[in-house]
């Protein structure tokens, strides 16, 4: 719900921690009262964090076997085409279907294919890039990549009550550094 | 790792130097590249790598002129100092890229300070590699030739061909290597974006630094450390990560079994797979630890990069010294006792003809010198490890050149040997591809962060919770 005269829409409420404990409790205060869409910021990879969060377990494996399952099938099948169909060429009676010597660029080609494929499967997933997240314009973010930790409720819908969120982070016992409005 | 800290001479030597914050360790880092503590001596070192890419150059060029010829190849030396330098290069590419990515998979913590620049190392080294299948070839504008593509003749290139594993083997490293280092170094990078924004100003230069914090902002992709991209982004890191030391293992493998695939005499040991793979990690933490040594002395890292690093280093260096070891002796002492009339031929020149330097090169400078790292006061001396880690690289560089040349040069017929004698011009070239080497890091070490903050992050005990492993 925007502010009057302001012209930009609120997208959520931040809070800044000095610490990740602080992180923690408030997304613990916060998860239960669906209060909005809860995120937090961090300079490392907290594994509390991401478990007050109760994230959904999307593992990105399945996406790297898969894309190296059929890069190494495709590399594979390429190799006996070429030899098998496409290109024969009979050398001293040789089998044209000389699987071993495939081996070698199928293994290679499937690493390479898993690799891509965990990367596209990183950054569309993230959906990155983007470079203006509305996340950036929460007050003083720059420490989000040094020493301070962030949480975000966004506002999903007109049922938003930025006051409410602002009361229950001012509650916490571990208090925040700041508690900003944040517009998109 | 719990029952690490129990140990006494862990406790000693942290893998971080006490006193550091989450906010010094990104000062430090960042500072290389965003406040430019460096000037003169990188401008330096940077014209002289430039210089020898200019050597490059010209020697590519006569190459161009005049065909493989320069480099003093010949029949049967049809792979001299271009395929060494080449086989040297990736080797060192596989090992830093295998230890970065085994150490990671195993949790090592120390490997925080490290790892950037042993990728950045692998990548690099990659980059010196890949020139030299091209311009071996001849006539290296058709290097096209070797991958399948669409062409009117209705050719395909020949897949039973290690020339055709090789292009995939190596296009599939370029590629697999860079993932994980630009995958590793994106929160980085987002910490370079704000530190570049941090130091903003009016006044003179000010677009340059506007200019800086943007492009650090596009490299970072907007990166913003969400908690749901931190969890994807620990999975990709490992995975991609496990997908790179299996890559390596296929591609030293896939080379040794190149080898076999001729009738050559001294390239069919049922070892050499393992040789291959071994001395490409020996000569990959040679090289890391050369630079772990002078990133730590030239770029004041010493909070960083500690003493138990470099303990760490040179015990590695000697456990893999030892293995090379092994390797070697099963090898020769195979072929000695078993090995048919011309593998032994080849043994013989090893060990006693023209080019029998390069054996007792690998043993003077790879093999024997490791063992000053059984003295634990040489395993924390930065003098020791640069010294040694230089002879390992060039013992290792050896190695190749014993491994392709002695047996090229003399095969089956007497009729059919040839000397060979290294040509100026391919050591200008491999010359060059130093250069290129030292350019291509010196401009990330410039540019980019040196050492990865995130994971020395993490070994700091800040922000209330345990430390994450």
């Amino acid at each position: 719900m925007a502010e009057p005269n302001d012209p930009a829409p609120l997208w959520g409420v931040s809070a800044e921690f000095e610490t990740a404990d602080g992180l923690v409790a408030a997304l613990d205060a916060l998860r239960d009262q669906k209060l909005g869409r809860l995120d937090a910021y961090s300079p490392v990879p907290i594994p509390e964090a991401a478990q007050a969060l109760r994230l959904p377990r999307q593992p990105i494996h399945p996406y790297a076997l898969a894309g190296a399952l059929l890069g190494g099938a495709a590399m594979f099948g390429m190799c006996a085409y070429a030899t098998v169909w496409s290109y024969r060429f009979n050398i001293g009676g040789r089998p044209q279907f000389s699987w071993p010597a495939f081996i070698v660029p199928s293994f290679s080609f499937a690493m390479l294919t898993g690799t891509l494929s965990v990367v596209l499967a990183l950054l569309i997933l993230n959906r990155l890039p983007r470079l203006n997240h509305p996340a950036f314009n929460i007050p003083d973010f720059g420490r989000a990549t040094s020493d301070r930790f962030f949480v975000a409720v966004e506002a999903q819908d007109a049922s938003f009550d930025p006051g409410q969120v602002e009361r229950v982070l001012a509650g916490l016992a571990l208090r925040p550094h700041r508690i900003s409005r944040v517009s998109r | 790792m719990p029952s690490d800290l129990t140990h006494p001479g862990l406790l000693r030597d942290p893998v971080i130097a006490p006193g550091q914050s989450w906010e010094s360790v990104g000062r430090d880092v960042t500072s290389l590249a965003i406040d430019r503590r460096i000037g003169g001596r990188w401008w330096l070192a940077f014209a002289a790598a430039c210089g020898l890419v200019g050597l490059m150059a010209i020697s590519t060029g006569w190459l161009l002129v005049q065909g493989v010829g320069i480099w003093g190849n010949n029949v049967p030396v049809t792979w001299a100092l271009d395929i060494v330098s080449y086989d040297w290069w990736i080797g060192i590419a596989s090992g830093g890229l295998v230890v970065s990515a085994m150490l990671l998979l195993l949790d090592a913590e120390w490997r925080g300070a490290l790892n950037r620049i042993t990728e950045t190392m692998a990548l690099v080294s990659a980059a010196a590699a890949g020139l030299y299948p091209i311009i071996h070839l001849g006539r290296p504008w058709f290097f096209y030739w070797n991958l399948p593509y669409p062409n009117t003749f209705l050719l395909w290139p020949q897949v039973r061909s290690p020339l055709f594993w090789d292009a995939v083997d190596i296009i599939s490293y370029l590629l697999v290597c860079l993932s994980f280092w630009y995958v590793g170094m994106l929160p980085d990078l987002a910490a370079m974006r704000d530190r570049a924004i941090e130091r903003l100003h009016d006044g003179p230069g000010q677009e340059l630094c506007v200019l800086r914090a943007q492009l650090y902002g596009i490299a970072a992709l907007g990166w913003r450390g969400s908690a749901l991209h931190w969890q994807r982004w620990m999975q990709a890191y490992r995975t991609i990560a496990l997908f790179g030391v299996l890559l390596v293992v296929s591609l030293q493998t896939g080379a040794a079994v190149m080898f076999a695939g001729t009738v050559e005499p001294g390239w069919h040991d049922a070892l050499l797979p393992v040789t291959f793979l071994f001395g490409a990690i020996f000569s990959g933490v040679a090289m890391v630890a050369v630079l772990a040594v002078v990133l730590r002395n030239v770029f004041g890292l010493t909070p960083l990069i500690t003493p138990r690093h470099l303990d760490l280093l040179a015990k590695l260096l000697l456990a893999l010294g030892l293995v090379s070891l092994y390797c070697y002796a099963a090898e020769f002492g195979t072929t000695w006792l078993t090995g048919n009339g011309f593998d032994r031929g080849v043994l013989a020149r090893r060990f006693d003809g023209p080019h029998a330097w390069s054996t007792w090169a690998i043993i003077a400078c790879a093999l024997v010198p490791v063992h000053l790292f059984w003295i634990s006061r040489a395993r924390r001396s930065g003098v020791a490890l640069l010294l040694v880690g230089l002879l390992v690289s060039a013992g290792m560089y050896a190695d190749h050149f014993m491994v392709i040349v002695i047996t090229l040069q003399h095969d089956f017929l007497p009729s059919a040997a040839q000397s060979y004698s290294v040509d100026l011009w391919g050591v200008a070239t491999f010359a060059g591809s130093v250069g290129l080497f030292l350019a291509l890091l010196l401009l990330f070490l410039r540019y980019l962060p040196a050492v990865s903050i995130v994971e020395l992050r993490r070994l700091v005990r800040q922000g209330g919770l345990p430390r994450h492993g």
